[in-house]
């Protein structure tokens, strides 16, 4: 046998290249990121409507430690704005916001139906017991955070999911971040990309995954292909781009980030592959696309994680392709941004040519 | 959080594991990715051998790398910044190997995120011997994979798992009679 471990030790090496390595890297960027600044600016607009609202016009709560009920009934009478233990919301038209005192928040959709268990510093406990909800939670490692809906319960840290009621069963989709499932005595646990289906009141041999299908009865051919994910998910998409830089076939890795880019461009994963789609455009002398596809992810999320690296990516793109006023525009542009930027000195050369 | 007057004059200094710790503890963004790119292969590395394969890989490096700059303050020797990250590695990989296991059991396929890429580096035997693996419990598997595949010393392997010495020892013990045994089946 310790020939064979000596093997395991020599074979056994991942696929762990420079752009692996600053895609990774941008994640945990990304994650260490504050929340979104948008949030609390959307959150004072939907306040301000609430305290503007009418009938019909979306309101928040601030949820007490008490049971709160949030709804999202259609016909139904407006409520009052009273009786915070027990209050309804009702929203016609335009899907609903429950915003939780933690920072996370709910958005319901027609017909939903959402009630705070319990809400404390280490504890937030949802029951969802109508409709489809997509739920984004602030992360926060010593408060759990939790969705019962008819049996079937939802742990998470920090991400953005869906759980979605439905005849028989119960819809969940992540987003972002990761979940566990757990119905009974089981839990799964769902990344990025996935979903799953358990029936209600559950049964083992009743629960399926998403890429089976389910029975007509349960699920209309419209919903179905709303929470069905496409046929390529980011994840797999990656997954193949690794696969096809590992055994060395550069355009089928280009392919793979390109699709990423262009379909899933609203993917926090897709800014990483738009600098591993560059830096493949680059390595195979496509100068030109490079440095278009740098400035374009530049341009997108001028303060993410990678905008300074992929700033002087772009200058060195258009310099390779004998663009010298594009590559010292965009090595000025760098040095202004990021004077004492990790690239300063190579944007500097670039700027005297 | 930029850097501040202190953390610079720090990385004037040999940049240590011990000297860039105390950087990142001072919010040095240059410091943390510093740290990252210095450390992220050999974790990929250990966390790879471990899972067995590429799928979960990337959530791995990434979890163990957040937990790590969550928790710097509480790092006791900063000089010893990678065993501390490949323990921290090692427990992420316990808990997705029990979701796997959790997962078999339920007998539920759900689609995985990065579907496991079959390397043709790796041979035959290689394969069967981690489809070995896969039957081990968790507990048994991930010390046996540390000190046979990383060999680390049984010290390390201890630390690594975070179990007593004697614990460590019958537990690489109890794994290397299962997988011996298997594979004389095979």
């Amino acid at each position: 046998m310790n020939e064979l471990v000596e093997r395991a030790r020599v074979e056994m090496q991942p696929a762990w290249d420079e752009l692996r390595e600053a895609r990774v890297l941008a994640r945990v960027h990304e994650a260490r990121l504050p929340a979104p600044a948008g949030w609390t600016t959307s959150f004072k607009l939907v306040l301000g409507v609430a305290a503007l609202a009418t009938a019909g016009v979306g309101f928040v709560w601030k949820l007490q430690s008490a049971p709160v009920t949030a709804s999202a009934t259609s016909g139904a009478p407006v409520p009052g704005l009273a009786a915070p233990s027990h209050a309804s919301l009702v929203q016609p038209v335009k899907p609903s916001l429950l915003a939780l005192a933690d920072g996370s928040s709910a958005h319901l959709s027609a017909g939903a139906e959402v009630v705070a268990v319990e809400q404390s510093q280490k504890v937030v406990r949802l029951e969802q017991r109508l409709g489809s909800v997509r739920y984004d939670v602030r992360p926060d490692s010593a408060r759990r955070f939790s969705v019962l809906s008819h049996g079937v319960e939802v742990r998470v840290v920090g991400t953005v999911f869906s759980v979605a009621v439905e005849a028989g069963a119960v819809q969940v989709s992540v987003e972002r971040g990761r979940v566990a499932v757990t119905s009974g005595a089981r839990e799964v646990d769902l990344a990025a990309g996935e979903s799953l289906r358990v029936a209600r009141g559950f049964d083992a041999k009743a629960v399926a995954p998403t890429d089976a299908q389910p029975s007509p009865a349960a699920v209309s051919a419209e919903h179905r292909e709303s929470v069905l994910p496409p046929s390529e998910t980011v994840a797999s998409l990656l997954a193949k781009a690794d696969a096809a830089r590992a055994r060395g076939d550069q355009a089928a890795a280009e392919r793979a980030f390109a699709t990423i880019v262009g379909q899933h461009s609203q993917d926090p994963r897709a800014q990483s592959a738009a600098f591993s789609l560059g830096r493949l455009q680059r390595a195979r002398g496509n100068f030109s696309a490079a440095a278009t596809t740098f400035k374009a992810l530049r341009q997108k999320v001028p303060n993410g994680p990678l905008a300074e690296d992929a700033s002087a990516e772009e200058a060195n793109a258009w310099a390779l392709a004998g663009q010298s006023e594009l590559s010292r525009s965009a090595a000025a542009q760098y040095v202004k941004r990021y004077p004492e930027g990790a690239h300063a000195g190579r944007m500097q050369r670039l700027l005297q040519k | 959080m930029p850097a501040t007057a202190a953390s610079e004059k720090l990385s004037a200094a040999v940049e240590t594991d011990e000297l860039l710790v105390q950087r990142a503890r001072l919010g040095d963004q240059r410091a943390i990715a510093q740290i990252y790119r210095r450390h992220a292969k050999y974790i990929a590395g250990v966390a790879y051998r471990l899972l067995g394969d590429g799928s979960e890989l990337d959530d791995v490096v990434q979890e163990t790398f957040l937990a790590a700059l969550s928790g710097l303050a509480s790092l006791m020797e900063p000089a010893r910044l990678r065993p501390w990250l490949v323990t921290i590695a090692v427990r992420k990989v316990q808990r997705r190997l029990v979701a796997r296991t959790r997962r078999r059991w339920l007998g539920v396929q759900v689609r995985l995120a990065g579907a496991a890429v079959s390397d043709p580096q790796v041979s035959r035997g290689v394969l069967d011997l981690y489809r070995v693996l896969e039957t081990l419990p968790v507990k048994l598997r991930v010390p046996w994979v540390l000190a046979r595949v990383e060999g680390a010393s049984l010290e390390e392997v201890a630390m690594f798992c975070e179990t007593s010495l004697s614990t460590t020892k019958r537990r690489i013990t109890r794994a290397e009679d299962f997988v011996q045994r298997k594979l004389d089946h095979e």
